[in-house]
């Protein structure tokens, strides 16, 4: 009777142990299902990023050759900041012997810098002032501001319309994008200024339309604080590589010309 | 007529001063940056190219060496040499830019090895910016071919600075304390150096005593140690690298204490003097030591413990470690011991300050109430807050790297058969913690200056 019982009460877990896992199980394979979807996302991510990094570069390896000799370079970036022209041969200020008797590793003048001549005349960005279809884009533009009765107008000689709800966003927008592409100098001495500016002109897709220019260049390259001239080159290196810029194209005319404050530092405190 | 077409002009003017003002209203739009990244920058180290077989071994081995030297920095990360796409054949060519960022990196080291008639080697290189197409640049080393690893150092020293503004630190050495068991099971530490990445290990001192806590002087030279002799006396000694000499400093001075910690004596910044801690009259005092007058000059008479002193890099000021509070704590003195002003003031014990070579920081060793330890750095006018770098079961000894950028220290950690000891290295944001690989267990780093 007591053996029965048991067998009973063992028939009915068992049961009950298939019962549940019938009801778990197709929860567990939803759960599945949906996971699949992950992937999908991931994906499209990973495009986006890739896209972005190789959208700058247009041509793949085998046009080189030509480079060397044809002076117009490609639209990427081109040969940008005059630099000042320090050409090499730096004798390098080490006239240490090297401990043993041995002939020292001596600064001796490095090879002729570039194969390439220098480009001498930059090539001109069409002067803004004169520009007659820049001035007929400011009227459309004001046109359709008036039209719009966009805060816009609140824009005076303060530079940038500060404080419109637009500019604010298109700052906060360059602001994210900037950061995520600068290197910090929160790594050199703190009691340093180190900030750089550095003037940027942008095509409607976001791309640049010429280097980026140090404003005060030859103060900071020149500078005999070696931070002040590197903040001032990841300033510049951050500026390109961060192109594209994503920024509402309907507002180009606001963003064609950035004026970048980098003060990496003020950052800590 | 004439009105007719002045007011023509008058309105044609007019016209354009209101279409200029709105020009010079739309100025660029001002964007403020004030945060940037702190990853590590991508660099392209191809191997360095040779004309023939053994140039172009150099020039792989060279290329490694400081890749690795890039990449332990934590300020640099190497790209996988499999992902590059153009091969360097000619250092005198501009790169083709695009197959560089194409692959991310913003920075491209390319050189060349070359090795002549006369069995001298030439090193060439250039490190180009991708991103803006520049040289960055251009140097050249003539040495002998076996000295072609600290040519890789000293290129890895060009880059990190052209690259960071910071001085580098690849071409240094360390020296530290290597512990071995001997025969009957007995402790053994002896001092030994090597390069900075661990290469070219070798051995100073014998088993006829223990060594501990060595010191580089300012021209690397000379190092100071203390040796624990059999009769149980703490002695310091000097040791000149070059020749192997070793000499006893301070016999029948002050009498010394039985315990070596307090005696680690540092070098001047001139290197003319050292600056120690030894007992007399029954407790620690700091005291200057001329090597040449061999005077020792007594700095502090407080009758508290005062021991471990460093000096700041103007030879100025020192910093040193006293329990005159009570606890352990840290204080700052002119170098006559003149103006004592105390910098920290947490809980727990401070002990080992070390000020740095760039002068802004004293690095530090911290035991909690908890008996925990940490490794941190505090500025010498005890301003602002104090930076724990590293926490862990045991920490002594830091050590500065030359730049000032990156400390190494004993760690240590509990073993059954008692604490095991292995040397770390550790950057001033706490990132980049990494064991220095030495053979075997070791302690008590000192990392040199540049080697001139």
């Amino acid at each position: 009777m007591r053996q029965a019982l048991g067998f009973l009460l063992s028939a009915v877990l068992h049961f009950a142990l298939v019962a549940s896992a019938f009801i778990y199980f197709p929860q567990a394979s939803r759960l599945a299902s949906e996971s699949v979807i992950i992937p999908v996302e991931l994906v499209t991510l990973a495009d986006v990023t890739n896209v972005r990094a190789a959208r700058p570069e247009p041509e793949p390896a085998p046009e080189p050759e030509p480079q060397p000799q044809t002076r117009p370079e490609p639209v990427t970036a081109p040969d940008p900041i005059p630099l000042p022209p320090e050409p090499e041969p730096e004798p390098e200020p080490e006239p240490e012997p090297v401990r043993d008797p041995d002939p020292e590793p001596e600064p001796a003048p490095a090879p002729q810098p570039e194969p390439r001549p220098q480009p001498q005349p930059q090539p001109r960005q069409p002067e803004r002032g004169l520009d007659l279809d820049d001035l007929s884009r400011l009227v459309d533009r004001s046109r359709q501001e008036t039209r719009t009765g966009a805060a816009e107008t609140g824009e005076t000689r303060r530079g940038a319309g500060e404080g419109t709800a637009m500019t604010a966003t298109l700052q906060d927008m360059l602001r994210s994008q900037i950061a995520r592409c600068v290197r910090s100098n929160a790594d050199a001495p703190s009691n340093m200024d180190l900030r750089v500016v550095v003037d940027v002109q942008l095509e409607r897709d976001g791309t640049l339309s010429r280097p980026p220019r140090l404003r005060d260049e030859s103060r900071v390259m020149n500078s005999s604080n070696p931070f002040l001239r590197v903040a001032g080159e990841r300033a510049v290196r951050g500026v390109i590589d961060c192109q594209p810029y994503r920024l509402p194209p309907e507002v180009y005319a606001q963003w064609r010309h950035l004026e970048v404050n980098i003060d990496t530092q003020a950052g800590r405190s | 007529m004439i009105s007719f077409s002045f007011s023509r002009l008058a309105a044609g003017l007019a016209a354009l001063v209101l279409l200029t003002l709105p020009a010079h209203a739309q100025g660029p739009l001002r964007v403020d940056v004030t945060e940037g990244h702190l990853d590590p920058m991508p660099v392209a180290i191809p191997d360095f190219i040779g004309a023939d077989g053994r140039a172009a071994e150099a020039g792989e081995q060279i290329a490694r060496v400081v890749t690795n030297n890039l990449r332990n920095s934590g300020l640099f990360a190497p790209v996988d040499r499999d992902a590059h796409i153009e091969r360097i054949e000619n250092i005198d060519l501009r790169p083709r830019f695009g197959d560089w960022r194409v692959i991310n990196a913003q920075a491209l080291l390319i050189g060349r090895v070359t090795i002549d008639g006369e069995d001298r080697m030439q090193i060439a290189f250039r490190l180009w910016d991708t991103a803006t197409e520049q040289q960055l640049l251009g140097l050249q080393f003539a040495t002998t071919p076996d000295n072609w690893r600290r040519i890789a150092h000293k290129v890895s020293d060009a880059i990190y600075e052209r690259l960071t503004g910071e001085q580098g630190y690849f071409d240094t050495r360390i020296v530290y304390v290597a512990e071995s068991v001997g025969q009957d099971g007995e402790t053994i530490r002896r001092l030994a150096v090597m390069d900075q990445d661990g290469a070219n290990p070798s051995l100073l001192t014998d088993r006829s005593f223990m060594a501990l806590l060595p010191n580089y002087s300012p021209g690397a030279q000379q190092i100071t140690f203390v040796a624990q002799r059999e009769d149980g006396r703490n002695m310091s000694y000097l040791y000149d690298l070059a020749t192997g000499r070793r000499e006893s400093l301070f016999e029948g001075g002050p009498s010394l204490s039985a315990d070596g910690q307090s005696l680690a004596p540092r070098f001047h910044p001139d290197g003319r003097s050292l600056v120690v801690a030894a007992e007399r009259h029954g407790s620690h005092h700091i005291f200057r030591y001329d090597l040449r007058s061999r005077i020792l000059r007594q700095i502090t008479s407080h009758p508290a413990d005062d021991v471990s002193p460093s000096y700041a890099p103007s030879g100025e000021q020192i910093v040193f470690s006293s329990n005159r509070a009570g606890r352990s704590q840290l204080y700052v003195m002119n170098a006559d011991g003149s103006d004592v002003r105390r910098i920290t003031f947490g809980d727990g014990q401070y002990f080992a300050p070390v000020w740095s070579p760039r002068g802004d920081l004293v690095a530090f060793v911290r035991q909690q109430a908890g008996g925990r330890f940490s490794l941190g750095v505090v500025r010498p006018d005890g301003s602002g807050d104090e930076r724990i770098l590293y926490e862990g079961y045991f920490v002594d000894s830091p050590t500065w790297a030359p730049n000032g950028r990156v400390l190494a220290f004993t760690r240590g950690e509990f073993a059954r058969e008692g604490t095991e000891y292995s040397i770390w290295s550790v950057d001033l944001a706490g990132f980049n913690l990494r064991r220095l690989p030495t053979q075997g267990p070791a302690s008590d780093p000192a990392w040199s200056p540049l080697i001139e």
